[in-house]
């Protein structure tokens, strides 16, 4: 039978290279991208994208409404992901395709959306559909009629790799 | 048959919890966030549908119309009703009755002046204003 013994400072050494090592791994999980991954992949995920929207919203907010917000999720990677949660941006403007005078009386608030479970399968993109998260006060100037508005937000989402 | 066999127990348990500060490194890694836009779209207010005048007395006019909509269908809040000069097609102030906005979908104004009048209905939301109807066909007073 064969033994092998470890010395108290080997110990030692390797508990600390494998703290560098998780450390490495959180810093390149948050510069990489933003997506989601399984752990042995994280340092290698690509960054989910997100774009134009406007083209799959259905024309249904008025003031005194609520309606749902669109958002086009891409995710570049080998396996799925999930979006948990779409929050507002500090300090977020919402802007229309109305120009500055719809701009500057939009009445338009978004509320934010956690508990979330959108998929997005590996290499797919998606649009996906946040329920009644904007709302439109009585403050919205009449040439917001007809407005596509851009919502700036957060979009965070998970590994969901079987 | 090999056996690895760690010196004292307090080395087990600090690589126990090195192995545990690894893994939950690694979890917290399949969270993150992107920043972007997400798109929402308004409606829009309808046209005013054609009202329709009548002479009820002496110097009466009661005006109905149909209920007009948002572009999806939803209610509008109310109606500014118009008069025109159907001679001259300018524009006069209303009566009292049919001033500010009207709920309703009717109203009667009152001791109008002489004349031809054309009267006309424009859907309200908010600050919102649909397309302003067509004009009535004329009532004389």
């Amino acid at each position: 039978m064969l033994t092998i013994t470890i010395s108290r400072k080997a110990v030692f050494f390797a508990a600390a290279a494998a703290a560098v090592l998780a450390t490495g791994v959180g810093i390149a999980a948050w510069s990489t991208s933003g997506s989601g991954n399984g752990y042995a992949k994280a340092a290698t995920a690509s960054a989910l994208t997100l774009s134009d929207a406007s083209a799959s919203t259905s024309a249904d907010l008025y003031p005194g409404a609520t309606s749902d917000v669109k958002v086009k999720v891409t995710n570049p990677n080998q396996f799925p992901v999930k979006v948990t949660s779409v929050t507002l941006q500090a300090a977020a403007v919402v802007t229309s395709d109305k120009g500055a005078a719809c701009n500057a009386s939009t009445g338009v608030t978004f509320t934010d959306k956690t508990g979330l479970s959108l998929s997005v399968a590996a290499g797919a993109t998606a649009t996906l559909t946040v329920p009644a998260a904007a709302a439109m006060s009585n403050a919205s100037d009449n040439s917001c009629q007809g407005a596509i508005f851009s919502i700036p937000v957060n979009v965070t989402a998970i590994s969901d790799a079987p | 048959m090999a056996v690895g066999r760690v010196r004292n127990t307090s080395s087990a348990a600090a690589l126990a919890v090195v192995a545990l500060l690894v893994t939950a490194s690694a979890q917290a890694a399949w969270t993150a966030t992107r920043t972007g836009a997400a798109y929402s779209h308004a409606t829009s207010v309808g046209q005013g549908v054609t009202p329709t005048a009548t002479k009820v007395t002496g110097k009466d006019i009661r005006l109905t119309w149909t209920a007009a909509t948002l572009t999806n269908g939803a209610g509008v809040g109310g109606y500014l009703v118009r008069r025109y000069n159907a001679l001259t097609g300018t524009e006069v102030a209303i009566t009292a009755n049919c001033s500010g906005t009207i709920a309703a979908l009717t109203c009667t104004e009152s001791n109008v002046a002489k004349g031809s009048w054309q009267l006309t209905v424009t859907p309200l939301l908010a600050n919102w204003r649909g397309t302003e109807s067509l004009k009535s066909p004329a009532v004389t007073i």
